[in-house]
């Protein structure tokens, strides 16, 4: 058996790149938790794209930090095909997503049979406990395991 | 608990001819083999002993040395799976365990043949008939092909013939064939990217149910181990203002711009 895994949405990706206060300090621990070989996080190759779009940075240092990021041994970047996009089609009718990017993310976390989507985006989290097959969890991100007692730099 | 696969070849004739013990014995061992690498990675050096050997109907229960009942429960669950029909490969049934499977046709034919493989594991039963054949078949004709990448540890590599390499898929896990030109540059640099965590382009041949099968036409293999020395990129490590405030919104609006043209 694998690891356990979950996706995360590009809104939590550059959250967690930029500081955002939302993401603590659960996505720290949650990467903690990936870096002792716990658990993998799945992104699709949408997000890779949409963290271009960081403004306000150096480019070529905000480059580099990206692609250390993305080729983590925990990262795993899935593509988006044929069958990630009819099932994103489905369920852009089923839901009335107005997203695409939002609707293909969700298509990989399906077919990819991951049980848990993080995201921020809260038409996504309003679709959390909607009829999937295999069902999954849609939330913010959440860790789950023991915080230790002494302070993390 | 160790547990043990026991087979029993069920001849068509009364006994079993030594020609036809052989063969069955050699394609049995090829598909165990196959599965086992399929579950546990590892080519080659593992070994599996026979614990139990009855003469009657030609009866052979096996372990692995080292225990891991894992490949025999995929074997025994997988034929069971493929018995009751159906388009999607059983779990580490790779395209190399299904092509296993429609070799095995060989010994339903003939004179001197096979009336039937009985498999089981602790009194679960799963059987190779004449008919496993098509079955194999049908999973390998559905399925589809994309042409686009793979990224995976590149191992098993196979010169002979029509050489091929193998990826363990980073997504699916699963092992996937693929088939590179026969000639010495490809050679040279599929040799120098062993072991090594690679990206293949080409034709990619699915499964019905989405598991990447094989990779045809190579077009490009990258070398993607991941950079050493690189910044690493830690919370808050890139200042974007907007994004930091409200992630979602940001993402939302980055979104609408692409649409709109604007960026």
């Amino acid at each position: 058996m694998g690891l356990p895994r979950r996706v995360w949405d590009s809104n939590v990706v550059i959250g967690f790149l930029c500081g955002s206060p939302q993401t603590k300090p659960d996505c720290e621990l949650i990467i903690a938790q990936a870096e002792r070989g716990e658990l993998e996080i799945v992104v699709s190759a949408i997000v890779e794209a949409e963290v271009a779009y960081l403004k306000g940075v150096e480019e070529d240092d905000a480059e580099l930090k990206i692609r250390e990021f993305f080729s983590r041994d925990y990262i795993i970047v899935a593509a988006v095909d044929r069958p990630v996009t009819r099932l994103a089609r489905k369920l852009i009718r089923q839901y009335h997503l107005t997203e695409s990017p939002d609707a293909v993310i969700m298509a990989t976390t399906v077919h990819l049979q991951v049980p848990i989507l993080e995201t921020y985006e809260k038409g996504l989290l309003g679709l959390d406990g909607s009829k999937c097959d295999p069902p999954i969890v849609i939330r913010q991100p959440q860790y789950s395991g023991t915080i230790s007692m002494f302070s993390q730099k | 608990m160790s547990y043990e696969l026991t087979f029993i070849i069920h001849p068509e004739a009364e006994s079993v001819s030594l020609n036809l013990f052989e063969k069955s014995l050699h394609d049995i061992h090829r598909l165990v083999k196959d599965v086992d690498y399929s579950v546990t990675k590892e080519s080659g050096a593992r070994r599996w002993i026979i614990s139990h050997l009855h003469s009657s109907s030609p009866t052979i229960s096996l372990r692995p040395v080292l225990d891991n009942d894992e490949t025999i429960s995929a074997l025994v669950d997988g034929l069971d799976t493929i018995k009751i029909g159906g388009i999607e490969p059983p779990p580490h049934f790779s395209e190399d365990v299904l092509d296993d499977l429609l070799q095995m046709r060989r010994l339903f034919k003939g004179k001197d043949k096979v009336r039937l493989l009985e498999f089981s594991l602790n009194g679960h039963k799963a059987i190779i008939q004449p008919d496993t054949a098509g079955k194999v078949d049908r999973i390998l004709r559905s399925g589809y092909t994309n042409i686009g990448s793979l990224e995976g540890s590149l191992d098993a590599v196979n010169l002979h013939n029509n050489p091929t390499f193998t990826i363990w898929d980073r997504v699916t896990r699963a092992p996937v064939r693929c088939h590179f030109p026969k000639n010495d540059i490809w050679k040279r640099k599929i040799k120098t990217l062993l072991e090594k965590r690679v990206s293949v382009s080409g034709e990619i041949n699915y499964f019905g149910n989405g598991m990447p099968r094989s990779v045809t036409n190579i077009m490009q293999i990258e070398d993607v181990t991941p950079e050493p020395g690189l910044k690493r990129a830690t919370f808050g490590s890139i200042t974007c203002d907007e994004a930091s405030v409200d992630p979602a919104a940001f993402v939302r609006k980055i979104r609408r711009e692409i649409g709109n043209g604007i960026t």
